[in-house]
């Protein structure tokens, strides 16, 4: 393991410090430091996206094919960059005067080092909690991480035989992080953290944006608050895909603003939405939005040319294609190619999702948008957004109201108090007093805001709580007397924070237990996670006997034909030793079902009451044994014999 | 601007966005679930041996401290005026 995980370090460390170093050799006048940061972030990330889907969909996915493809391609662009004697000690030099500029500015604003001091001790905090415990997040156990198993399990990404179509219809890219967090240390310790460093690109993001449009660094670094906010703290360290998506959103509009954009811009600027519209059917709409902005800011361009003679309009009109091909290329390759997929295998790009458009079906499928949304509004509803911003009710949610991983509060105190009148007050005075890079966000933010699906639930739009801080970045500075504003800003932070780290699966006993438990022992299903509510409790308990059942030998061949909630990950021990497979609960003769199942040899089958191979196992004891049977659930133990 | 009339001073912006952020707490105070069971109300109540409910508590405190600090934020343009009309 130890080897595995000194492998990952210096691989994650070399995939994204070659592009950086490119950046810094080839375009350090094109792009700012923290704009290098994040377009190394942006590169190195497509790097693991492509590598590990190119490998998967060969069926060749390894931990040696992987690591020797990343470091060929990280060589690659090593050599492309250059190399130079002095460069390693001027990018360390320039690092330093970057520290030591931030901590020049912390020290002459007092308010601003406070915020500064909780951050740390909030990325800190999650730290230790993602180390602690195992993955839990409904979600994840149910498709984003058995995803990730799936594809550990068969070397590969094919049509799993997993029991749930998501786990093969939803985009791919988020879920290829996580699992670039698992195949090194062969364990998901690591993999609870991965959304921690998008909250942190998310953070630099909103900074780049607010330099981007006239902001000094002293008020851009309030660009931290981001980090406070419930739903980015209890997503952080989750196997979810929301934060991700919404920083990624904040990246691109960070790019779309550079005012000089070569080449390599449109490329970063791409992939970025790649990766966005790649992780999640939802963003499509603001890929979309993002797309045409970039399209009418290229034509202005071209307009602002229109009295060039012949020659030069047709070499603009050459350097227009150019940027278009540059910019659509990358989200092909890093967000077409899921749906590419689906469409291949189910004659449907959204699958299982019916598209229609203006009444007519274009792709049919099993589900709608409106069945997805339980009864809830589908598109912009202004009462359920007000309700879900000032936390008094939410649609369809009768659970006690603060739940803010996926719960439908996740905004928190800060944003209708604070967030909300800075949004305002920001969108009045860029209107009264022409401030043209603030408005094309604010354009970008509330357009996208206005087409995402469900968009009252605040996990869908993270990305608008990013908008809320930057704009409290600007009223921080074109407002007079901005001291009293940021005396009144800390307390409601600090009590958002409070709240947003008050999570209903991390009591102070559950730590204790998790800190007594050796690292190698921490199973998901010890982390009950319908506790918050004791009437769940007694089927909690009765779960994780199933799961501990199971669980008990490494090395376990699982075949389920159901698991309770659907939550498949429970069925993988933390060190993904077991083999997994969804098999049908029905059969026509008992023939079918050895034939199905006698591949696997000696396995676990874990089943319900009512299938058909509760009746089969009876009547043959000499080859299925009960092992464990409680309501509807039963575990029978198969000896396949030699067919191993 | 009324208030700056009638007190003879001008009010900046910054005194309207202070007070939306007064009014839109004092609109949370009452609309919201409010119920945060942050990490701040259990043991508070446990060192304390009582039952309440801090969260509610905290935010009625905030308002009453953004009310002080809102007054001093006028005091200060106020003593900024009259200097300069000295």
């Amino acid at each position: 393991m130890l080897s595995g995980l000194f492998l990952y370090i210096f691989l994650t460390t070399f995939v994204f410090f070659a592009p950086y170093y490119l950046l810094t050799k080839r375009y350090s006048g094109v792009y700012s430091f923290g704009d290098r940061i994040l377009a190394a972030f942006v590169l190195g990330i497509s790097q693991i996206i492509l590598t590990e889907a190119a490998l998967g969909f060969a069926l060749q996915l390894t931990v040696v094919n992987l690591s020797i493809l990343n470091v060929v391609i990280s060589i690659c662009i090593l050599i492309f960059a250059g190399a130079g004697r002095r460069e390693p000690l001027r990018q360390l030099k320039e690092a330093r005067s970057v520290i030591t500029g931030l901590l020049n500015l912390l020290r002459g604003n007092r308010i601003l080092s406070i915020i500064f001091f909780l951050s740390v001790l909030q990325v800190l905090w999650w730290a230790f909690q993602a180390y602690l415990f195992p993955p839990y997040a409904w979600d994840a156990m149910s498709y984003h991480l058995p995803k990730v198993a799936h594809i550990l399990q068969s070397g590969g990404i094919e049509q799993f035989e997993a029991g749930r179509i998501y786990v093969n219809t939803y985009p791919f890219n988020i879920e290829l992080l996580f699992l670039w967090n698992v195949i090194y240390p062969c364990n998901d310790i690591l993999v609870n953290g991965t959304q921690v460093l998008f909250a942190l690109a998310a953070v630099v993001g909103i900074y780049g944006i607010a330099r981007k449009v006239g902001v000094k660094p002293r008020n851009a670094l309030f660009a931290l608050i981001f980090l406070f906010v419930p739903v980015v703290i209890q997503q952080a360290t989750t196997c979810y895909i929301d934060l991700s998506v919404s920083a990624m959103f904040v990246i691109a509009v960070n790019f779309l603003l550079l005012r000089n954009k070569p080449g390599i811009n449109l490329v970063i600027l791409g992939l970025a939405v790649g990766v966005m519209i790649g992780a999640k059917y939802t963003f499509i709409l603001p890929g979309l939005i993002i797309s045409l902005i970039l399209l009418l800011l290229l034509l202005r361009d071209i307009r602002n040319n229109r009295y060039a003679d012949g020659q030069r309009l047709f070499s603009l009109g050459r350097g227009f294609l150019g940027g278009c091909f540059l910019y659509m290329i990358p989200i092909l390759a890093v967000g077409g190619i899921w749906y590419i997929r689906s469409y291949i295998a189910y004659g449907n790009p959204l699958a299982p999702i019916e598209v229609t458009v203006f009444g007519e079906t274009l792709f049919h499928g099993s589900t709608t948008l409106e069945a997805l949304a339980q009864d809830t509004p589908t598109f912009t509803a202004p009462y359920s957004i007000i309700s879900a911003w000032l936390e008094s009710s939410a649609p369809g949610w009768d659970h006690a109201y603060y739940n803010y991983d996926v719960g439908r509060g996740g905004f928190g105190p800060v944003f209708p108090i604070l967030l909300l009148p800075s949004l305002v007050f920001s969108l009045f005075l860029a209107l009264r007093k022409g401030w043209k890079g603030y408005l094309l966000v604010a354009a970008v933010f509330i357009l996208a805001f206005l087409v995402v699906p469900m968009n009252w639930w605040s996990r869908h739009t993270i990305f608008f709580c990013a908008f809320g801080v930057l704009s409290f970045v600007m009223v921080m500075e074109h407002l007079p007397n901005t001291r009293t504003i940021a005396l009144m800003a800390i307390p409601i932070i600090i009590i958002t924070a409070f709240a947003g780290n008050a999570h209903p699966y991390y009591t102070p006993e559950r730590i204790g237990d998790f800190i007594g438990k050796p690292l190698a022992e921490r199973q998901s299903s010890d982390l009950c996670i319908f506790c918050q509510s004791s009437d769940l409790c007694t089927s909690c308990r009765g779960d994780k006997e199933i799961f501990q059942i199971l669980l008990e030998e490494p090395g376990a061949t699982i075949l389920y034909t159901d698991v309770p909630n659907g939550l498949s990950y429970y069925l993988w021990d933390s060190d993904f030793t077991n083999t997994v497979v969804n098999i049908p609960g029905h059969y026509a003769n008992y023939g079918e079902l050895i034939d199905r199942i006698a591949e696997f040899g000696d396995s676990l089958i874990l089943t319900t009451g009512d299938s058909d191979i509760i009746g089969y196992s009876d009547a043959h004891r000499s080859e299925f044994q009960p092992v464990y049977e409680k309501d509807e659930w039963r575990i029978i133990l198969y000896v396949g014999g030699d067919n191993v | 601007m009324l208030v700056g009339t009638m007190f003879k001073f001008k009010i900046d912006v910054s005194f309207w966005f202070l007070t939306s952020v007064i009014g839109m707490s004092v609109c949370y105070l009452f609309v919201s679930n409010k119920d945060f069971e942050t990490i701040i109300n259990e043991p508070l109540n446990w060192i304390l041996h009582l039952e309440y409910d801090w969260d509610t508590l905290i935010l009625i405190a905030l308002i009453v401290y953004w009310v002080l600090v809102l007054i001093y934020h006028v005091y200060r343009i106020y003593r900024g005026n009259r200097k300069q009309e000295r």
